[in-house]
């Protein structure tokens, strides 16, 4: 096993799943370094929720492997497991426990239960422990969820979509705790999310799927920086547009041509240069515009757009896949 | 960990088995002259306890009915509920091998299903072998069809728990487990063979069953 490999708390190798004849996952390889904060992508139906599920081991893949914290996830340990936090979408809980015996119905799995982080996060968000799940909001499921899912001092913790369906602020409240957990913990989160802001305030490496492929896998910053709309104006319809290394998509609104380009730079700027447009503009964009129109362009044609880094502090040397 | 899951199960299924235990004391307690409610109960009369009665009411098939609704019910509910309220993924995810959190519903399904069947028909066999209390004779081979009717409960709980678990594309072919175990036990039931080979077959059916629902449990898809 390579240095690599052995520090990497998820390592998924040519996992692929179908559904009849539809592929959900096709032969997606990925590595999590420890310590990362993975933020893994895609639109309703690219196949995130089939990988997690995978990844727990609620399905089995046709193809390929997952190994977390060094062990086949099809033989996991309760040993390993119960060093792995799962949160899954919904926060479902079992209805008719109070918040304390949700509590107390958990403790007896982890030998290193800790109930005084418990009670803190608890006490944080106002819980008390006599309320019962089924009456719980939303945000307060997921805020339960996440001390159940932190008190077992967890190394990894897998979250699929965590804040869907909450507010704005429980949304924010629920992140900052998780942002402060991980500071103070140093944890290894993998979690899917469709709140590209939830994202880019807490990951710093994202994956985007689009039919099952993962497309992206690289630092945040790295993505939304080298995603750019370059937006050209001409006098009257604009000329299609010959295409050229790195381009996702383009379209004509009205006298201009918009692109959307990956590491734009002089190939493609000699290129955009020879239509002669009046003007040019490079408009830089935040991770979901990034996102979106990444996303939503010719998905058979998308760029790949991997970066492998063994380092998660983005001082890391980057090279294209 | 197995205390924690095991009064998990007995909680959550000690409704519908409290309800069983009131109808099978009203139905046996009816047949000791000791009836929970006796406005609605319907008097010993001549009858001789653990014979074939034909008056107003079959107490074994009264007995045995309770027994198989409650074995569907809970088997149906300690997996299809549990998985349509997605806390299979909260369950199958502490750190305990799925074959033993699968055997820990399980023998809580089985406890509640033999303190709500095989102890009261014991208590009721008790008070009949007990002299004085009825004006007729008892051996302990009278009893042996009832016996029979709770191991008969038994296999329609493993069934009914199979067929929860078990995907299929629809409601009839999910079913199946559960039929065809009804069906095998009703057959081992009425057979003409010796106890010995009888209780020998509701068990293999038994061992058969809980060795499905494991593997079941071990390869199915958790959505």
């Amino acid at each position: 096993m390579s240095d690599e490999t052995s520090s990497s708390a998820i390592v998924i190798e040519h996992l692929s799943k179908s559904y009849g004849p539809k592929w959900a996952v096709r032969d997606l390889s990925l590595k999590v370094p420890a310590g990362c904060v993975y933020g893994f992508l895609g639109r309703n139906g690219a196949g995130k929720s089939t990988t997690i599920k995978m990844l727990t081991g609620m399905a089995a893949p046709d193809a390929g492997r997952v190994t977390l914290l060094g062990e086949d996830v099809s033989t996991l340990s309760s040993q390993t497991r119960s060093r792995i936090a799962y949160m899954a979408e919904g926060h479902p809980l079992y209805s008719w426990m109070t918040i304390g015996q949700i509590v107390q119905f958990t403790r007896p799995f982890y030998p290193n239960w800790d109930q005084t982080l418990v009670d803190q996060v608890l006490d944080h968000f106002d819980l008390s422990r006599k309320q019962k799940c089924g009456k719980l909001s939303r945000g307060q499921q997921a805020q339960v969820s996440l001390a159940l899912a932190m008190a077992p001092d967890p190394e990894l913790l897998i979250l699929d979509d965590p804040t869907l369906g909450l507010d704005t602020v429980v949304r924010r409240d629920f992140l900052e705790a998780l942002i402060q957990l991980i500071q103070s913990r140093g944890r290894t989160i993998f979690f899917s999310s469709h709140v590209l802001g939830d994202v880019e305030r807490v990951a710093n490496r994202i994956g985007i799927m689009v039919d099952g492929v993962l497309r992206v896998d690289c630092p945040t910053e790295t993505f939304r920086e080298s995603v750019r709309k370059v937006v050209l104006g001409f006098d009257s319809d604009p000329p299609d547009f010959p295409g050229c290394e790195g381009l996702v998509t383009w379209r004509r609104v009205g006298v201009e041509l918009e692109l959307v380009v990956v590491n734009l730079g002089p190939s493609q700027q000699a290129i955009i240069e020879s239509l002669e447009p009046r003007w040019t503009d490079v408009v830089e964009m935040n991770l979901e515009d990034a996102f979106i129109e990444y996303t939503r362009g010719s998905k058979r044609s998308l760029p790949l757009f991997k970066w492998e880094t063994n380092r998660v502090d983005g001082v890391a040397v980057e090279r294209t896949a | 960990m197995w205390t924690a899951l095991l009064s998990k199960e007995l909680r959550e299924c000690a409704l519908y088995a409290g309800l069983a235990l009131l109808a099978q004391t009203q139905v046996l307690g009816s047949g000791m002259d000791l009836p929970l409610i006796p406005i609605i109960s319907s008097p010993r009369g001549t009858e001789i306890p653990f014979l074939p009665y034909y008056g107003e009411t079959n107490r074994e098939t009264t007995f045995v009915c309770i027994a198989i609704i409650l074995a569907i019910v809970m088997g149906l509910h300690q997996t299809v509920w549990e998985s349509w309220r997605q806390t299979t993924l909260f369950l199958l995810h502490r750190p305990m091998p799925r074959r033993q959190i699968f055997l820990g519903k399980i023998l809580a399904g089985v406890l509640l299903l033999l303190l709500t069947t095989a102890l009261p028909l014991l208590i009721y066999c008790l008070w009949a072998a007990t002299p004085g209390t009825h004006a007729s004779p008892f051996y302990w081979d009278m009893a042996e069809s009832w016996w029979r009717d709770v191991l008969m409960a038994l296999i329609c709980y493993l069934g009914a728990f199979l067929a929860g678990l078990r995907p299929a594309r629809w409601i009839g072919s999910r079913t199946w487990p559960f039929i065809g175990a009804f069906i095998l036990a009703i057959g081992l039931h009425f057979a003409a063979a010796p106890s010995l080979v009888i209780y020998a077959g509701f068990l293999l059916l038994a061992a058969g069953l809980l060795t499905s629902i494991l593997n079941t449990a071990r390869l199915r898809e958790f959505p």
